[in-house]
């Protein structure tokens, strides 16, 4: 109901004017809201360009979007961090890229103090930094703390600014971490490239992309060419078996903490050529644990590796050879055993039931055929012993009195010696890691053979013992026929006689038997000897097992 | 219990970039608060540069723009909060 319309009672003159009044002010009031709605709704939905604010020198013009949005814009994306701080340093204004340098988002910024994001033995500097900032730019390195803990090296640079009567500092902030990271690299340049020219082993460092950024010397011999920024694998093919070591299984592997540890690559040539080599690669850190590449070594083991084939041929030819002639060795020694003790049985009865019955002919083939077969059963018993010297393997569990073994061995060559009339001495002997059936054979053999090859007058034989580092040395010494020192090694030779069979008999196997002994107890056997001067046979034997 | 703890105050300014009156309110708010409410409010400094989206949510058409969510009825405060018995009054704070 309008006001007007209002007229029940009588009113006066002057109410009536009042209420007239009151009406056209209403009117207005309602026309001047409608207007502001409509000027509000306009602004809010983006009608108008700029608006007009009244200020103390005049109406100023306020663009909504102009020349300052560009800039605006140009302050929230740029690299360095932007704050704005009062003269106590609450953060006033706080760019985006400052918000992710202290690893915060920007509301949470704005209204704290800096000092919440400086260590705290930094925060007395800087409030003095901050009040004595004029006018003219000051610079500041410092390190920022984040949210989370991480240190950021920063420059600040401060400039004082006081419009619309507030006074401030702008802060420019540049984060130096990257710029740290290089200048550390240069400065390590020159010392990692010299040592990685001085590596033998090839170097090649590449980055997380695997683009080679480093190569030693003679990893760009490897390659025939200069490889620095190329990308790693259109550079080096290497195929552990069928498997292809490239770029990215090399920076997966770093990235696992293990790397790669001398795996046996093989790498091929443009030529042709395959090269052998041990490949190792770890992982290349930044200090922030982020992969920044990887290290890869390469050792060439070419030449090694065609050698180690060669001895590895060599030594299986030479064991085959070696069982075939021990089986051959012992085949002979073991099977023609029985036929030859045939032979000397059957000749032996022959020689007891026909001598005297045949003629003088006869009866001297009979005993050529006796004394034949028995040097041939001999000779292989000694063969036999000799292909059995190294099949014995197990270890000596105790030392062994080398006395006693001598003084047995005596014993059982009473009679021979017996008929030499030969005089023996001996040094005090020691105690020897060694079985007794093996000092025995020696003590045997070296005597007979003194025995042998006696000269003419009293033969004297000398045991004799003396003590080196590691190792004892024996002796057997004579004053026998010696021999010619061209002998000396020719000697310890399986089936070597230097006389015929008819003087002194044997199968030439004792030496060869004693050589085999000492050299299974790592010792050594020589003679010292001139013809005429007697011999002396000297052998080693370890003190300790 | 030591004491009963006093409703905090929910507070979000409106502000843009580095203009003088922006720069101006977030001191003026940080001083009123932490004189008369230490530690008992939640401020969320909200650059219209940085997020323009957030204007029409809470219908704010003047920058600077000081909103109280919490306690009572919400209350816009508009301008660069220098007049700080107003302030105090939007925000409840006067003493009763």
């Amino acid at each position: 109901m309008k006001l007007s319309e209002a007229k029940a009672a009588p009113i006066s003159d002057d109410l009536q004017t009042r209420l007239a009044a009151s009406e056209s002010r209403v009117a207005e009031l309602e026309s001047r809201l409608a207007e502001a709605e409509e000027t509000l709704h306009a602004i809010r939905t983006g009608q108008v360009d700029a608006l007009v604010v009244a200020g103390p020198d005049g109406d100023q013009i306020f663009a909504l979007e102009g020349a300052d949005h560009a800039y605006r814009i140009l302050v929230e994306e740029m690299q360095e961090g932007t704050v704005t701080l009062d003269q106590s340093g609450l953060i006033l204004y706080a760019n985006r890229q400052f918000a992710s340098m202290v690893r915060l988002p920007v509301e949470s910024i704005v209204g704290s103090s800096i000092s919440r994001f400086l260590p705290p033995d930094r925060r007395t500097t800087f409030s003095t930094l901050l009040a004595e900032t004029d006018g003219t730019r000051q610079r500041s390195e410092l390190t920022l703390m984040a949210d989370d803990g991480l240190r950021v090296p920063v420059t600040i640079s401060l400039n004082r600014l006081e419009t619309g009567g507030i006074n401030t500092v702008c802060a420019v902030i540049t984060d130096l971490t990257e710029q740290r990271h290089y200048e550390a690299m240069v400065k390590d340049g020159e010392l990692s490239r010299s040592i990685l020219d001085q590596a033998i082993e090839s170097i090649v460092v590449i980055d997380a992309r695997g683009k080679i950024l480093r190569v030693s010397e003679s990893a760009r011999k490897l390659a025939g060419r200069d490889v620095l920024l190329r990308h790693f694998d259109s550079v080096f093919e290497f195929w552990d078996r069928d498997q292809k070591v490239d770029a990215p299984r090399l920076l997966s592997a770093a990235r696992s903490d293990n790397g790669i540890r001398s795996i046996e690559v093989i790498l091929h040539h443009t030529d042709g050529a395959d090269s052998t080599l041990l490949l190792s690669a770890g992982p290349l850190w930044s200090s922030s644990r982020d992969l920044l590449g990887c290290v890869v070594t390469l050792t060439d083991i070419t030449e090694r590796k065609e050698t180690e084939e060669a001895l590895g041929r060599q030594a299986h030819e030479l064991e085959r050879m070696n069982s075939d002639l021990k089986q051959f060795a012992y085949a002979v020694s073991h099977d023609l055993r029985e036929p030859i003790r045939i032979v000397a049985n059957y000749s032996q009865l022959l020689e007891k039931k026909y001598k005297d019955k045949l003629d003088e002919h006869a009866d001297g083939y009979i005993r050529h055929t006796v004394n034949a077969a028995h040097r041939l059963e001999r000779l292989l018993d000694d063969l036999l012993a000799y292909t059995q010297t190294a099949e014995t393997q197990h270890t000596v569990e105790a030392p062994l009195d080398a006395n006693v073994v001598l003084a047995k061995t005596l014993n059982m060559l009473d009679t021979a010696l017996a008929e030499s009339g030969a005089r023996i001495e001996s040094d005090a002997l020691p105690m020897l890691w060694v079985e007794e059936i093996h000092l025995q054979q020696l003590f045997q053999n070296l005597i007979a053979n003194s025995l042998k090859y006696r000269s003419d007058g009293l033969l004297r034989i000398r045991i004799t013992a003396q003590a080196g580092k590691d190792m004892w040395t024996l002796g057997v010494s004579d004053n026998g026929i010696g021999i010619d020192p061209q002998y000396h090694e020719h000697i310890f030779g399986l089936f070597k006689r230097l006389h015929g069979g008819s003087k002194y008999s044997g199968s030439g196997m004792g030496l060869a038997i004693c050589q085999k002994i000492v050299e299974r107890y790592q010792g050594r056997i020589w003679v010292e000897s001139e013809p005429g001067r007697g011999s002396n046979f000297l052998f080693t034997l370890p003190k300790e097992t | 219990m030591a004491a009963i703890a006093k409703p905090r105050h929910e507070l979000r300014l409106y502000v843009a970039g580095t203009t003088p009156r922006s720069l101006r309110a977030v001191q003026n708010v940080k001083r009123i608060c932490d004189a008369a409410l230490p530690d008992q409010y939640v401020l969320e400094v909200v650059d219209v540069y940085k997020e323009p989206g957030r204007l029409a949510k809470d219908q704010v058409i003047a920058i600077p723009t000081l909103i109280k969510f919490a306690p009572g009825e919400l209350k816009r405060l508009v301008g660069d909060l220098s007049q700080e018995d107003q302030v105090r009054k939007g925000l409840g704070l006067l003493a009763a």
